[in-house]
Formats: C-alpha cells, sequence, structure tokens
C-alpha cells in the first residue's frame, strides 16, 4: 500500500475543499466524544488520592437531604481506627447573584479540623490561625478568590436559602489544593445564626472522616453504620469516592446519558463520512474503470478507497483529540464549581482516535467494496 | 494453439441479456492476429468492435467461445490472475485518454509500474523513457487539463507502453482528435509497431487510420467479414 500512497494523497486534493470540510467535521466530533470522556473521567475514573483513600462519609441512610445529630461525632471518634471526625453541612446560599463566576461551594465546618481532615488542601500557617480565631471567617479555594477576585480581609455575606440566615464572612485564609473550589465557614457560627429557629443548627449534614489507615475502611463504615442502624437517624457510610459517585448518581442515570449523547454524534459523523465517501467514489467511477484496465485488482481498488477514508479520519481524529484540553479549559472556566477539572485520561485518547478510524472505516467498507466490485465495462462507459 | 498468434478467438458469441431484450455484440466470431501485427479493425459504431478489444484485454468475458491470448486462455484466469495477467502484456489506450486529473503526466504514466516491483527511482525513469518515445518529455509535470487532446492520447500511448506489454489495444484512439494530432498518434502506433516489435490492434471507424495498419477487416452487427467494397 505504500507505493500507492501517492494515488492516495493525490486523490485527497481533489476536492480540498471537500476534504478539508470532512476533516473539520470528524475533529469537531471527535473533540465533542472526547469531551465526554473526560466529563465521564471526571466523574467516574477519577483517580483516588491517598488522602482520599482514608476518607469516609457519613450520611443520612435515607438520602442527603437528612441531617443528623452532632452527638454522632463523638460516636464515630470512639471507633477504632478514627483519626479525626468532623460534621459538614451544606450552606448553599448565594453570593452576590447566580451568575457562574459566583457560585462555588459553601461549607459550615468545624474549623480546627477541616484542614486536618483534608491535608491535601494547604493553607498558610498565619491564615489558618486567622480563620480558626475570627467565628466569622471563611476560608475560600484559590480557585474561587481566582474567579470572584476576593481577597484576604475582604467582607462578604451569603444569602441562605437552605437556612433563613444572612452570614456575614470575613476571607481570613486562601488555600490551594486539588479540589479548591470551595469555602468554609465555622459551624459555630451557623448554629448562632439559627439559634432561634425551629431545629436550630446544631446538626451534620454529612461526617467526614479521617482514618488512620486505608485498609481500615471498609470495617470501620460497617461498624459505623450498625452502631447506628437502630437509630432515629440511620447512616450510611462510604468511602468519599462512592460518595461522590451517588451524589452524581442522583442526577439521573449519568452514564446512559452521556452514552446517548455520544452515539449521536459518531452515528452523525458516520453519516457524513459515509456520504462524503460515497459521493468521491462515485464522481470516480470510471477512473476506477480504467484502474482496472491497467491491472489494479479489486483488492487494490478497495485499499485505496479505505485508505482515503483512514487517512481522513485519522487527521481528524487526532485535530480533534488535540482540541480537547482547549475546549476543555475552557467548558471549565465555564461550568466551574460543578466539573473542576476536564482532563482527557490515556484511555480516553485511545477512545477518541478508535473513534474515528471505526467510523472512517465503517463509513467507506459499503462505497469501497462497491467500487472494488465495478464490472469494469460498465465503470468504462460510465458517465459521471 | 499457434504460438505465432498473438490473439485467437474461436466461435465467440457475446449476448449482453437485459430484462426486456438481449443484443447479440459479437455473433461466432472467429480471429487469428499475428504477434507484430498492426492489426485495424473497423467497423460503425455499435458494431461490437469495442465489445471484441474488451474481450481481448479480458476486461469482459465471452457468453461462449475461447478467446486466447499470447497461448493464455483467459478463461482460465480467475479476476485477480486476470488484473495481474493484463497489467503484465496488455496496454490499453482509450478513446477518451482517461488520464488520471489529479496525477501529472509523468504520473499518470508511473501508475501502471505501482503494480510492480520496481522502486520509484526506476518508475520514474521508466515513465520519463516512455514520455520521450512519444515526444512529450518536456510536458512531465503537467497535468492533463493542461495539455492538448492530442498531448493527452501520446501521453495515454506511454501510459500503455510503460510496462513493455507485448500488445497494445487501442480503442478509437484518434476519436477525439483533429486531423494532425490524429496523424501524430497513429504514427506514434506504427512505430510502436514497426521499431518496437509491438502488436498493437486497433478499433476505428476513421477510414484514414486503417492506412497504418498492414491487415484490416470489417465488423458489422456483431459479425466479421470483408471489407466493404473489397469482398
Amino acid at each position: 500500500m505504500g507505493r500507492h500512497l501517492l494515488l492516495v494523497l493525490k486523490n485527497l486534493r481533489r476536492n480540498k475543499r471537500r476534504t478539508f470540510l470532512t476533516v473539520v467535521s470528524t475533529s469537531l466530533s471527535v473533540c465533542l466524544v472526547g469531551m465526554l470522556v473526560a466529563v465521564y473521567g471526571a466523574l467516574y475514573a477519577r483517580d483516588v488520592s491517598e488522602e482520599s483513600a482514608q476518607r469516609l462519609v457519613t450520611r443520612h441512610k435515607v438520602s442527603l437531604g437528612q441531617v443528623m445529630p452532632m452527638y454522632y461525632r463523638s460516636r464515630i471518634a470512639a471507633i477504632d481506627g478514627v483519626r479525626n471526625v468532623v460534621p459538614m453541612n451544606w450552606f448553599g446560599g448565594t453570593y452576590i447573584d447566580s451568575r457562574p463566576e459566583n457560585m462555588f461551594a459553601r461549607f459550615a465546618v468545624d474549623q480546627e479540623e477541616i484542614f486536618n481532615i483534608y491535608s491535601e488542601l494547604k493553607v498558610p500557617a498565619d491564615q489558618l490561625e486567622a480563620f480558626q480565631r475570627d467565628r466569622q471567617a471563611i476560608a475560600i479555594g484559590s480557585s474561587v478568590a481566582e474567579r470572584t477576585g476576593l481577597k484576604l480581609g475582604q467582607r462578604i455575606t451569603l444569602v441562605g436559602d437552605i437556612y433563613q440566615f444572612a452570614p456575614e464572612l470575613t476571607v481570613r485564609a486562601i488555600f490551594e489544593g486539588p479540589d479548591d473550589f470551595q469555602s468554609f465557614f465555622h459551624q459555630k457560627y451557623l448554629e448562632e445564626g439559627l439559634r432561634d429557629q425551629p431545629g436550630g443548627g446544631s446538626h451534620a449534614g454529612v461526617f467526614a472522616l479521617r482514618l488512620r489507615s486505608a485498609d481500615d475502611a471498609s470495617r470501620v463504615a460497617m461498624e459505623v453504620d450498625e452502631m447506628f442502624r437502630n437509630a432515629p437517624e440511620p447512616t450510611k457510610t462510604e468511602t468519599e469516592a462512592a460518595f461522590q459517585l451517588s451524589f452524581i448518581t442522583q442526577l439521573g442515570n449519568v452514564k446512559l446519558f452521556l452514552l446517548a449523547i455520544a452515539a449521536a454524534i459518531v452515528f452523525t459523523m458516520l453519516m457524513v463520512s459515509a456520504n462524503t465517501v460515497a459521493m468521491s467514489v462515485r464522481e470516480r467511477i470510471r477512473e476506477i474503470g480504467v484502474l482496472k484496465t491497467l491491472g489494479f485488482d479489486s483488492a487494490s481498488v478497495l485499499g485505496l478507497i479505505l485508505a482515503e477514508a483512514l487517512l481522513i479520519s485519522i487527521v481528524g481524529g487526532i485535530l480533534g483529540t488535540l482540541l480537547v484540553p482547549g475546549v476543555g479549559a475552557l467548558a471549565v472556566q465555564v461550568m466551574g464549581p460543578f466539573i473542576p477539572t476536564l482532563v482527557l485520561p490515556t484511555w480516553g485518547i485511545a477512545v477518541c482516535i478508535l473513534t474515528a478510524l471505526a467510523v472512517g472505516l465503517c463509513s467507506s467498507a459499503v462505497p469501497a467494496t462497491v467500487a472494488s466490485r465495478t464490472n469494469i465495462v460498465d465503470a468504462l462507459r460510465h458517465a459521471g | 494453439m499457434n504460438a505465432s498468434f498473438a490473439v485467437e478467438l474461436r466461435g465467440v458469441l457475446k449476448e449482453y441479456v437485459r430484462a426486456e431484450y438481449s443484443v447479440r455484440a459479437l455473433d461466432n466470431i472467429s480471429l487469428d492476429i499475428k504477434a507484430g501485427e498492426f492489426f485495424c479493425l473497423m467497423g460503425p459504431s455499435g458494431s461490437g468492435k469495442s465489445t471484441l478489444l474488451h474481450l481481448v484485454a479480458g476486461i469482459d468475458k465471452p457468453t461462449d467461445g475461447r478467446v486466447s491470448v499470447l497461448g493464455q486462455d483467459l478463461s482460465e484466469l480467475t479476476d485477480r490472475e486476470l488484473a495481474r495477467w493484463r497489467s503484465e502484456n496488455i496496454g490499453y489506450v482509450f478513446q477518451t485518454f482517461n488520464l488520471i486529473p489529479v496525477l501529472t503526466a509523468l504520473e499518470n504514466v508511473e501508475l501502471p509500474l505501482l503494480l510492480t516491483g520496481l522502486r520509484r527511482k526506476d518508475r520514474l525513469q521508466r515513465a520519463r523513457t516512455a514520455l520521450e518515445i512519444v515526444g512529450l518529455a518536456d510536458r512531465l509535470d503537467h497535468r492533463p487539463q493542461q495539455l492538448s487532446g492530442g498531448q493527452e492520447q501520446r501521453v495515454a500511448i506511454a501510459r500503455a507502453l510503460v510496462t513493455d506489454p507485448s500488445i497494445i489495444l487501442a480503442d478509437e484512439p484518434t476519436g477525439e482528435l483533429d486531423a494532425a494530432a490524429a496523424d501524430d498518434v497513429l504514427s506514434i502506433l506504427k512505430i510502436l509497431n514497426q521499431r518496437h516489435g509491438k502488436t498493437i490492434i486497433m478499433v476505428t471507424h476513421d477510414p484514414r487510420a486503417r492506412s497504418y495498419a498492414r491487415k484490416s477487416s470489417y465488423l458489422d452487427k456483431g459479425l466479421l467479414g470483408p471489407m466493404p467494397g473489397e469482398a
């Protein structure tokens, strides 16, 4: 086939605009598939860090919308293998307005323990001390600071929606880490704010547990849930990764949704590519007759047409794959807190290239086979 | 089977059968063409001339009868073997040139050599030589649309002879050309026959072309016969 490469390349230059548009179409489709793979990777195939592997999350067994009493904390902390426990309450609320740059996660937490549990979040010692000392302090991630423009010492007001409370906070710390599109303020401040309201605020949405060893995870999870099995508020304890995944599944069958979009993209790409190859072959029926008269056999003709389609696909596939990081970065800017990172995993690159190749092969198989089987005399009489 | 014959046709019948009708293009044709002959087959349009040429080239199969070319019974070959045999033994010149428009003259002539084991350097050298023979050494990098009809046909002849085949089949090679260009093309075919020993089989309905051939026959309504007025 190497000696036929010149012919393949020349044929692709026959209609440069069509070849260019097909490559662009393939690139964009592969880029979209790559983005879906990156979203899948971000949701389902994230690497679990050493710190994350040592963490468990305990929530109400029924749903995340139900809370647990604060005394659970001391009971959980007493279990062998548990190093720290911290209550966390999703505050929600609004900062200024609902524009994407002002949306970031806000949790009411135990200010003394939160950075022990999430040790991968790095905060300067003086800022940590200031955060812990000031009841109305808030610690924000560096991504939050970057997007909102918030600085140390700046005062902000959050307007609650879940809670009828509008905490007035001062930025005392800016932390950095892998998941820094979030913020923490004092649980005690929330409790104070809700003191006069029914139910108060002395409860926890979840408890984050830091274990001494990741090997203890399944045992500790079982012990926690067993401990509260007959309590009014039974619990469900799982690894941090499993918790994040269960959070996502509440959105619906995300996997099926991603697969459906990917299938629609690939099908469209297949149709566009098949139409292009078929058109290209139709225009060259007479030339195919000439080639066969010169001595090219059916296999050679088949190979020539398949090679053209595959070359377009592979170039489009590579370009599309190269586009993914840029588009991913752009999407993260827009999506912000919902998907903190969009990186195409190594296996995702293979998925993109193989998808492009499969589309090239499938779209050209029928026209190439028809062309290779064309009767020479009929082809030579072809007027197109 | 006689070794001195390049082409032997025995009782060849070719019928095109369609749903509503059937057409007998060749009717019990028997014909011998000697090796090294310049043979001209004349006849009106639709007489079956091109069909006969297609059978000799092995790009079509007879409904009945035997076609033997260079001692090879073509019915014994598979399609793949036939393609290979054709690339080695047959050069084909079409009425409408049929050059590949995206290739230069040199690349068009190189095309049949892609099927050989030659290196690119040798392929290009042979293609240049073929173009020199037809007087187009100065048009190597021209694409077909940059050439006149006569020049295109000469490139097509170069493409037909570049593999050094024993037989060159020419299907109305002057049909699309003016008188001067037609004379050039016919002269080249005559030189290929006389100096290079190629067997030329040319079908045409151009009476002038006949004067270049050493032997001719007339085909009408699928039947071979003497030239009109020479019976």
